[in-house]
């Protein structure tokens, strides 16, 4: 059945309206618990929301569907996306803890422990590519992981590629060094005053880039079409000039101090 | 003023006018909820492609029950008028059973199927368990002086998708019945005897899978 037909007989009270609550939460069900857990880690917990997600979309006569037929512009095709939107909405206001939380960019998070360490200490704490390898006391005895190297594969993977693909490893021939360790439970803090500034230099259609791929993670071919920045490449070339001016901004800030 | 759901969504598909356009983009450019929200809706493809530990059924029915057909909203008078009404034909309807009973006591049937219907053993094409990788037609074994015969698809849940009555014994799909790859259906026969009696056949399962026309 079309949503669109489905969320009329929704709509028109009675027997038909069971019926179809029953057949939109057979079509959608899974979709709610896959949204759901993004924001929940336990089973129970994501079950529960479950139900309470439900309630929300039926309550007050089916009030917050009703809202999609009134939306102008949007398709029948369109209603998936928009429920994911809408659901979304709905689980957050249900894990109200995990608002208002400053986030680490999700690229920088999907890099491997020692490139992350690179990029920390080049971008936000301005060391020279030369002070991060002797820190990191990487090539020693003339092996492990050139930082030039690794830095190369940091921007090529941050401003071409979609990490998602990519499986972190961890350079088998670095010795353990706590100094380069990066747990995972635990997020990485961020040096929110220095992310502000960056971004407040940046134009906004870079600042947007910057978010798109930096934070949430989304590949510089998706940017491209979503934006409609044209021709594509034009995202790398605004991404790598960016990653520029914050490294130019932590000289600067740290010549001043 | 924050996106609206719906601006989302038309943004993801390139669907906003040109002013709209560029205002959302300014509005995305410093707002890093909107663009959070963005970004999650954007993964809709993703969220269908993945597993995720199925739906306790208890759940399920919970979340059904939250809708209910609606009762009638009369006054509290004629709400005692129905509901003294449903007792007394409840009480009937249990005098009349239980002498039915008392009556026919040899004869014992389903407590869940009116004597007009009896399960019969038919031969269906697809089998139970069968994949079906085209639209094929359905077929099934006649049953001697049967006028008609109907047929019903269900999903695997048991909603009920299709169903037709026919003379013939056999029947192809309307284009507007559409399989999901993947999924699984139920499917059954029921032959239409000239007495009113209704022979039912088992329930068939059979799972879509792409591979031919659909």
């Amino acid at each position: 059945m079309e949503d669109r037909e489905l969320l009329d007989q929704l709509f028109s009270g009675g027997d038909a309206s069971a019926s179809a609550w029953r057949a939109f939460l057979q079509k959608y069900s899974n979709l709610f618990l896959k949204i759901i857990w993004q924001f929940e880690k336990d089973r129970d917990e994501v079950m529960e929301k479950y139900v309470s997600v439900c309630s929300r979309l039926m309550g007050n006569d089916f009030a917050v569907l009703r809202k999609f037929p009134k939306e102008l512009g949007l398709k029948s095709s369109d209603f998936p996306s928009w429920l994911v939107a809408v659901v979304r909405n709905i689980s957050v206001d249900l894990h109200r803890h995990s608002q208002g939380r400053r986030r680490y960019p999700k690229a920088l998070l999907r890099l491997d422990p020692i490139d992350r360490k690179i990029f920390d200490l080049y971008y936000w704490q301005g060391y020279s590519l030369e002070e991060i390898g002797h820190q990191l006391d990487l090539r020693k005895n003339g092996k492990g992981t050139d930082v030039n190297e690794s830095f190369a594969r940091i921007l090529r993977m941050l401003t071409r590629y979609a990490p998602r693909e990519r499986k972190a490893t961890f350079p088998t021939s670095v010795p353990f060094n706590e100094n380069m360790f990066v747990p995972d439970e635990e997020e990485p803090r961020v040096d929110v005053a220095l992310f502000d500034k960056w971004l407040e230099g940046l134009p906004a259609e870079h600042r947007l880039v910057v978010r798109m791929r930096f934070w949430e993670d989304m590949s510089a071919v998706r940017i491209a079409r979503i934006l409609k920045i044209v021709p594509q490449h034009r995202v790398y070339a605004i991404l790598q000039k960016s990653l520029q001016k914050l490294r130019t901004h932590v000289e600067r800030n740290m010549a001043s101090n | 003023m924050h996106l609206t759901d719906a601006d989302i969504v038309l943004l993801l598909r390139g669907g906003l006018g040109r002013k709209r356009f560029q205002s959302a983009k300014n509005h995305l450019a410093d707002c890093t909820e909107c663009t959070e929200r963005l970004a999650f809706v954007d993964r809709l493809p993703d969220f269908l492609r993945e597993e995720t530990p199925p739906l306790k059924s208890s759940l399920f029915e919970k979340a059904e029950d939250l809708v209910r057909p609606k009762r009638s909203n009369g006054s509290w008078l004629s709400n005692i008028l129905v509901r003294g009404r449903v007792v007394v034909a409840g009480l009937a309807a249990v005098v009349v059973v239980v002498g039915v009973l008392l009556l026919t006591q040899e004869e014992r049937t389903s407590r869940f199927r009116a004597d007009t219907e009896s399960q019969v053993s038919l031969m269906l094409m697809p089998l139970d368990g069968a994949r079906v990788e085209s639209r094929s037609s359905f077929y099934w074994s006649s049953v001697a002086d049967a006028y008609a015969y109907r047929v019903e698809i269900f999903h695997a849940k048991g909603l009920s998708l299709w169903n037709t009555t026919l003379t013939d014994t056999s029947v192809s799909l309307p284009a507007t019945v559409v399989f999901e790859p993947g999924s699984s259906y139920l499917w059954r026969v029921e032959a239409l005897m000239p007495d009113t009696r209704i022979y039912r056949s088992e329930i068939q399962k059979f799972t879509y899978v792409q591979g031919g026309p659909r």
